[in-house]
This record gives structure tokens, sequence and C-alpha cells, in this order.
């Protein structure tokens, strides 16, 4: 049960505690994590930025890093971790990565579910959803 | 992980298709099932009815039949559980349930996550907005 678990994260601390969550069911089940990070792409680009620099604009490096920090943590617990930075939307992210490993769970934290009408991630990601979703408490 | 898990049922196969997915979770995880059901009441007019039966009228008659056997079903799985009858709505019984035991899980199907009924408030999505813990909404079909 739940082999393939994918988790969507930023570099908030709730993001962190739906992680750490994801590690837990992978360290039970054996199976392995994908962490799916989004990002916008950046309109302005790296232009008019000295070359040397070009590097840290560019729109995806504060998502790598997110990615980085968070798989080394679920390695150091064991797990088999595999990092997707996606761009576009964070929920639609996940929904895409979830497919396209055919994951058996999706965990995703609470915050923003209290907010019954709009629409938050972890709602869009619970209606999204074809396989199981784990909405852990984060808020 | 999670020691205290709570999880919906009625007598439908949706919902024992989740409730079986909620036993190898449990299993997986080491926690206590806690079995959660919520009936409407007979409205049954004990005076109709001859003494010799009227144990058998007992509102909570066909609730009770269904927590025992899924209770005997995690019990053959090797999961502990405790079982709880509910008058109320089902997402008003798990919540309930869910803050009076100190749950750290609640288990739901997904019927009514898709289509239009999930702009009408199916039980996982009211669940999932409601909930004081974290919630498993497993597939169904």
């Amino acid at each position: 049960m739940f082999q393939t678990v994918v988790v969507g994260a930023d570099d908030s601390p709730t993001a962190a505690k739906a992680v750490d969550a994801a590690i837990d069911v992978v360290a039970l089940s054996g199976g392995t994590l994908h962490v799916v990070s989004a990002y916008k792409p950046m309109a302005r680009g790296a232009a008019g930025v000295p070359a040397e620099f070009r590097d840290s604009v560019r729109p995806d490096s504060a998502v790598l890093g997110v990615l980085d920090e968070l798989s080394a943590r679920a390695r150091l617990r064991g797990a088999t971790v595999e990092p997707h930075d996606q761009r576009g939307d964070p929920a639609q992210a996940v929904l895409d990565v979830a497919a396209r490993v055919s994951a058996d769970l999706v965990v995703t934290g609470s915050q923003g579910m209290e907010r019954r009408i709009l629409s938050s991630i972890p709602n869009t990601i619970a209606h999204g959803a074809t396989c199981a979703v784990l909405i852990v408490k984060t808020d | 992980m999670y020691n205290r898990i709570v999880v919906g049922v009625d007598d439908s196969s949706t919902a024992h298709q989740a409730f079986a997915q909620a036993i190898e979770f449990a299993k997986m995880s080491g926690g206590t099932l806690h079995i959660v059901t919520a009936y409407k009441p007979k409205p049954v007019n004990e005076a109709d009815i001859p003494d010799e039966f009227r144990y058998s009228m007992a509102s909570t008659g066909e609730a009770d039949v269904l927590l025992r056997r899924l209770a005997d079903e995690a019990a053959a799985h090797g999961v502990a559980s405790e079982v709880h009858a509910a008058t109320a709505d089902p997402a008003d019984a798990l919540i309930t349930v869910a803050d009076r035991e100190g749950a750290d899980l609640i288990v739901v199907g997904n019927k009514g996550m898709k289509g239009k009924r999930r702009m009408l408030g199916s039980v996982p999505n009211s669940v999932a907005h409601r909930a004081n813990c974290s919630v498993l909404i497993l597939p169904t079909t």
C-alpha cells in the first residue's frame, strides 16, 4: 500500500510538515517519494543581469534549493526520493506528476482548506486526484 | 505514526472498499481503528409492537450489526478497533468522534468528491474542510 507517493512542497513551514508526513508513509510502506515544487517563470528573465550572476536569477533556482533540502531530509530517513521541478500552478503540478508516475497517494498540507468557497491547493488536489489523498493538518 | 484512526462506514459497497484500505493502513501504521457509523433513528411507536419483539426494534439494531461485522473483519487482520454508532449527520459524527477520541487521522471514501455533488457538501468534502486532524480520502468505485 502506498508504494508511489507524491507530495507538493515550497519553502513554507507547513509544506515541510506535509513532506514529513509523506516521509512517514514511505518509511512504513517502503515506497518511493516524489517531491514536487512548482515555479512561475519570471517575466523579465535574466535580461540585463550580468552574465556571472545569471545562474542566481534562474526562475527555478529557489525551487531547486527547496527540492534539494526536502529530498535530503527524506533520504536521511532512508526513503527513496525523486525530485520534480515543474512550471506552473502548484496544485496542477502535483496532479500532473501524480498522473505521470501513477501515484497511489498524494500528500498535501491543509493550508487554505478552511476557505470553503475559494479554491485552495489542497481543495484542488482533493477533488482532482484519482488516487488516495492525505490532507495533513498543518494549520 | 497514526495511533487513533477514525473511519466512517455505512452498508454501501464503496464504504466497504474504503474500510478495507483503512484496515491495511491501520495495520501498516500500528494504530487503533475507531469505526463510526451514523444512522437515523426509526420513528417507531413502541405501543404498536408486541412486547416480545420490542428488543428487535431498537433503532441501533442495524448499525450495531454492521459495526460488529466490521470490527470482526479488522480483528481478523490483527487490527484493534472500537465502534461508535451516532445519531447525527455522517460528517458531524466523524468529526465529533475524532475530537472526543483525540484522533490523529480520519479516513473516508471519496464518494461525492467528483462531478456535480462536489458543490453539494459530500461527506469527504465536508470532513476535509472541517476536521481538526489529518484526513485520508481513499478512492472507491
